[in-house]
């Protein structure tokens, strides 16, 4: 079989199969209510249930305003709120203003003013940044937003300056990515305080990419194909910042950020799946070149500091941050198989994950009462282990017997999903 | 208390600097002097003329390491020497015909750490006042 075509097909089951489990993931969250539950059961139409919701409430606003909670301009707020604009004009000049500023300083360092004695330069560049964050704290206590995005930008774009300075005065060499990844990380407080939407998600793509692109990641991206290799270190990193978060979240309850964290960690864990599978198409000596013990822990080369890291890391602020029960459980899920993998590294590590993450979910919706969901399950498990039987005899499904083979495996699959469907859900509850 | 939470965790960056300058700025004072040859490299770079980008001479590094607790492989691939955006053309274009001059850089070694570069020498004489010499002349 030709290999893009097999990537290609790799791809798109993989994006059916996720569209499925996040529209199985939406409609479970739909249906907190009754009227949630009708309109997923089409007996309402959708009109219908958001005159229901407003209906609701506006009593609610009317309770809390007779019980004295809100003021009768507070409950207009909320019921007629004011149209919000993505960026209005004080912030774009905000925005150029300080720009400017930064880019100054900036292209003063580079210059590499020599009149001022380099020390003199880090001195005052560090005052310029403390200046800058004691300006993000009198703003964010003052709850002055405008004043609060300004030294924002002026702190984010001064960590920049520092590093350069730094790196000028001491003549260091070192890696762009690397320094682009901790720019990314000092900026974290700041984002975190930050109340733009857009900044948080921004904030979560450059961390992404310039942790990948460092030496950090232990994956330094010199050709396409070096992409296939990164899914060993993705969910490490998952684990790691959703570690830093839980302990600052207490300070800083941005819900910004946890949004943006969930969808970044649900993303980002499935991608990892995806790119793991992808190593199976993409190379054919993947069964003796696959690092398995490196899958959840390339982030730090050390065993066993790599275990107690990955405890610490991922327990306790999974649970504590993912909401959605499904993907908490997942995320249980790779943890366990990630510690198992890490003492005893098992062969064909591309496959294993991918069925056993099929079969987590196929039981979920089991207990869950999905049928539907717990059936794609079982079509994605057994279409899985037909790409293996692809990828591994390859050359002899283009004969007569592998064809024989494959037709034969294709029915006693049939067979067996059409016999014991029911069965297998009801054991599967019965467990329960 | 959460107010003092928040102030420590702004003021975490701007820690980690002070302790980055702090451990750089104590290497290059307290390191064991090491001064190496260096050989020229061909910089494509955005910053170029800012700085001389150069690669250690091995058989230079392989002797003037001994004793010291400089490890031969800190000196291995390009290495940066940042220097004034005024001086940059004329030292660039020195460093071009270095087999008239001999250029070194005096390093800073601490044990466990990758040696720092502190200071550029023309013929055994500091950059600057090499050029101050030959601008008299």
């Amino acid at each position: 079989m030709n290999k893009g075509l097999a990537i290609l097909m790799m791809l798109a089951f993989w994006v059916c199969f996720f569209w499925l489990i996040f529209k199985a993931i939406k409609s479970g969250n739909k249906a907190k209510n009754l009227q949630g539950v009708l309109l997923l059961k089409r007996k309402i139409t959708e009109e219908q249930y958001q005159k229901i919701t407003d209906f609701e409430k506006k009593e609610k606003i009317k309770k809390w305003q007779k019980a004295g909670l809100i003021s009768q301009t507070q409950a207009d707020e909320i019921l007629n709120p004011k149209p919000k604009h993505l960026i209005s004009i004080a912030s774009s000049l905000l925005y150029l203003g300080v720009g400017c500023i930064v880019l100054g300083v900036i292209a003063l360092i580079a210059a590499n003013y020599d009149k001022i004695p380099p020390m003199v330069r880090l001195l005052t560049t560090f005052s310029a940044f403390i200046g800058c964050n004691l300006g993000v704290y009198y703003a964010y206590s003052q709850k002055k937003s405008l004043a609060l995005e300004g030294f924002i930008i002026a702190s984010i774009g001064l960590i920049g300056a520092l590093i350069g300075l730094i790196s000028q005065t001491f003549h260091l060499d070192g890696n762009v990515g690397n320094a682009l990844f901790i720019w990314t990380v000092l900026a974290l407080p700041f984002i975190i305080l930050s109340d733009k939407k857009w900044w948080t998600m921004t904030w979560y793509t450059w961390f992404t990419f310039t942790f990948l692109g460092s030496e950090y990641g232990e994956m330094v991206i010199d050709k396409l194909s070096d992409i296939f290799t990164l899914p060993t270190c993705f969910i490490s990193l998952l684990f790691l910042v959703a570690t830093v978060y839980d302990c600052l979240r207490k300070a800083f309850p941005n819900r910004l950020f946890t949004e943006g964290l969930k969808i970044w960690g649900s993303v980002y864990a499935f991608a990892a799946i995806i790119l793991t599978d992808s190593v199976l198409v993409e190379s054919s000596s993947w069964y003796h070149s696959y690092d398995a013990s490196k899958m959840l822990l390339s982030a730090v080369s050390k065993w066993p500091l790599n275990l107690i890291l990955l405890s610490v890391s991922a327990a306790y602020p999974l649970y504590k941050l993912v909401k959605n029960n499904l993907l908490r459980y997942y995320f249980w899920f790779l943890f366990v198989f990630g510690l198992v993998v890490s003492i005893c590294p098992l062969p064909f590590m591309g496959i294993v994950l991918s069925l056993t993450s099929i079969t987590f979910l196929a039981i979920y919706f089991a207990l869950k009462n999905q049928i539907r969901y717990f059936n794609w399950m079982i079509v994605a498990f057994f279409v899985r282990i037909l790409f293996a039987y692809f990828n591994l005899f390859m050359s002899l499904v283009s004969t007569g017997f592998g064809a024989i083979v494959l037709g034969a495996l294709i029915l006693l699959g049939v067979k067996f999903w059409m016999s014991y469907n029911e069965k297998l859900i009801n054991y599967i509850q019965k467990g329960k | 208390m959460k107010k003092i939470f928040i102030l420590i965790t702004l003021l975490a960056p701007a820690f980690f600097f002070l302790g980055w300058i702090g451990v750089l700025a104590s290497n290059t004072q307290t390191g064991q002097e090491v001064r190496v040859e260096i050989e020229g490299y061909d910089p494509r770079d955005l910053l170029a003329g800012h700085y001389i980008l150069y690669r250690n001479n091995n058989s230079s590094v392989q002797q003037n390491i001994v004793g010291t607790p400089c490890k031969e492989w800190h000196f291995y691939g390009a290495h940066r020497f940042y220097v004034p955006q005024e001086y940059a053309r004329t030292l660039d274009t020195l460093f071009s015909s270095r087999r008239r001059y001999q250029f070194e850089v005096v390093y800073s070694c601490v044990e466990g750490r990758k040696p720092i570069a502190k200071q550029l020498l023309i013929d055994g004489m500091d950059w600057r006042d090499f050029l101050m010499q030959n601008r008299r002349k």
